[in-house]
């Protein structure tokens, strides 16, 4: 009997200490129940080129270190060589949370739909949530204005592109130009940088790029472009801007939603806040000067989701025609 | 023994939300109710309650107070957790409180960045030295003079002892007025500055001959306030669940947003924000 009462007393001490023990760890922390952080153990984020690849390590290093202080995680950094890697490392669970553009997005959402949903988008100064695609020749070109590409050659960044590809191929389209038709030859070049350096080195007429920090009216400022010329690899005078289209919905950062929602919630409001809190440290994430973090969701994409959905549909259709022929 | 066993099982086996502390939430009604289940449901907030009550995993309970005042000494006191807030009533109370959250409203572009720019030579180094001196902007309206103007003032400069004002009418002509001495101080927006000091040339400093003396936003006339002691965790759960309320919960987001008409958003903001001179 009285070992019975020993045991069942030893059963209930050791119960009580722990949850003691777990009140401890919990407090230590926040006023929250924390055992999300046993769950997740590190968080994991996904890094590309995105949309302007010169500045992506700058930025990353910054998130890294604040996500590693606010969640008191490890936080590894996972490297994608193109769009495509981060996309399915996204889709599968390998990552929790990374940036991708737009299309980007739209692609992931096709895969795998809610389980991944934009959280938040850069808002510029003037209160601006977009940028732009534009068509770069060399100013030693002859090239003034869409039509005079006809028959010649064009560089886009990446089927997984936004400003690159997806995009304006559309606007081309929307305008009366069948890109696979009016340009005589087209290549995927890797990535924005190496857009630009093709088209200096003259293995396109023409590249699709990403303009941002501006406007068509007021030009622009940043973008692999000019931060390709900033670093001495180019000259802003050796290029023009014969076209442009947009504004694109700024790339999202995107997070699986089957992670907890405490997680979410304060890596969300951390990286909102970090503009405000730290705002030298949100600065050397390359943004442009006076940019924050705001909130968005999947309804601000569904144009862009449209209109790959349309890109595949003609891909397929085109693929489908060139069978038939043969 | 098993009863007890039992007992004590189900004790361990509650949800979070029954045995974690609640989050208590300031609002201005009437007359002071205190911190009241009910409260919610008589104000027609039970939507907002719930989604951050959901979210949050904690009960949310509303707390009546007569004016910000009142809330804000409340949430000092750590009577409650969030707390309405304007100039006036966080100052008595700044050093155990901070802003976390404003509204943005429908109309403008929200919170400018800005500067304000001198020669190298001058003398007037601090905004609350500007006393007098001619200010230059290179345009008129919201973006390039009127929240620019609304910022200088957070940081000390008063608007009615500048000297007469100079619209440039442009960047490259604001720059010249500035550097050849028609006025004394540029001040303009973040974007302008970078299309006006950032070359895209290496090694370049277009602005090397000029002097940052300020750069900041302008104060914001009411926020969301917590303790400065409150858990990080909390306090940026908070930041996310209200800059997404419009999104993800419009009802709850009406609510929270019924004594500020036209609010486009929540953002978050410094610790600080609701002073001025900072």
């Amino acid at each position: 009997m009285f070992g019975r009462v020993r045991s069942v007393a030893a059963a209930f001490a050791a119960l009580i200490s722990l949850g003691i023990a777990g009140c401890d760890r919990v407090s230590s922390r926040s006023a929250n129940a924390d055992d999300w952080r046993a769950d997740i153990k590190q968080v994991r984020m996904g890094v590309t080129g995105g949309e302007d690849g010169s500045v992506v390590l700058g930025t990353f290093k910054q998130y890294q270190v604040l996500l590693e202080s606010v969640t008191g995680l490890p936080t590894e950094l996972y490297r994608a060589t193109d769009y495509n890697g981060i996309i399915q490392a996204m889709a599968s669970g390998q990552v929790d949370v990374g940036q991708l553009g737009a299309s980007a997005y739209a692609s992931l959402d096709s895969q795998v739909g809610p389980k991944a949903a934009p959280i938040l988008i850069n808002r510029s100064n003037d209160g601006a949530t977009g940028y732009y695609s534009g068509i770069l020749v060399r100013a030693d070109s002859p090239y003034r204005k869409i039509a005079d590409l006809k028959g010649k050659t064009i560089g886009y960044v990446d089927f997984n592109s936004t400003s690159g590809y997806l995009y304006p191929r559309w606007k081309l389209r929307d305008q009366g130009i069948d890109p696979d038709k009016f340009f005589s030859k087209s290549a995927i070049s890797g990535g924005h940088t190496q857009g630009v350096l093709a088209l200096a080195n003259r293995q396109f007429d023409a590249v699709a790029f990403v303009a941002s920090g501006g406007t068509p009216e007021t030009g622009f400022t940043s973008g692999a472009y000019h931060e390709l010329a900033r670093r001495g690899l180019i000259k802003i005078e050796d290029f023009r801007i014969i076209w442009t289209a947009g504004p694109i919905p700024n790339s999202p950062l995107t997070m699986r939603t089957d992670t907890p929602q405490p997680f979410q919630d304060i890596v969300r409001g951390a990286l909102a806040a970090m503009p405000y809190d730290n705002p030298q440290a949100f600065a050397d994430t390359g943004v442009n000067l006076g940019n924050t973090l705001v909130a968005t969701d999947r309804s601000a994409y569904l144009e862009i989701i449209a209109i790959r959905n349309q890109e595949i549909a003609q891909r397929r259709a085109d693929r489908s025609t060139g069978e038939k022929a043969k | 023994m098993i009863r007890f066993l039992a007992l004590i099982f189900a004790l361990i086996a509650l949800p979070v939300t029954a045995s974690a502390a609640p989050v208590r939430i300031g609002v201005v009604i009437d007359k002071a109710t205190g911190c009241d289940q009910s409260l919610a449901k008589t104000l027609g907030g039970e939507a907002f309650a719930k989604h951050l009550q959901k979210r949050l995993n904690r009960p949310i309970i509303l707390c009546g107070f007569a004016n910000r005042a009142a809330a804000m000494q409340a949430l000092a006191a750590g009577e409650i957790e969030l707390s309405p807030s304007d100039q006036a009533s966080y100052l008595p109370v700044r050093d155990k409180v901070r802003s976390i959250l404003a509204a943005r409203s429908t109309k403008g572009a929200g919170r400018v960045l800005a500067l304000a720019l001198v020669t190298k030579a001058s003398s007037r180094t601090a905004p609350k030295l500007l006393i007098g001196a001619k200010p230059i902007f290179v345009a008129s309206g919201e973006i390039a003079h009127d929240a620019p103007l609304a910022g200088l003032r957070a940081a000390g400069t008063d608007p009615s002892k500048l000297g007469r004002e100079i619209f440039a009418g442009g960047l490259d002509q604001a720059a010249r007025d500035l550097r050849s001495g028609k006025g004394d101080v540029l001040i303009l927006d973040a974007g302008r500055y970078q299309r006006l000091c950032r070359s895209d040339k290496p090694n370049e400093q277009p602005c090397a001959d000029l002097k940052e003396i300020w750069r900041g936003r302008p104060a914001v006339s009411q926020a969301l306030a917590v303790r400065r002691d409150m858990p990080s965790d909390l306090r940026y759960q908070l930041i996310s669940i209200y800059i997404a309320m419009h999104l993800e919960a419009p009802e709850a987001f009406v609510f929270a947003t019924k004594a500020t008409p036209a609010v486009a958003a929540f953002d978050p903001t410094e610790a600080e924000a609701l002073v001025e001179i900072r």
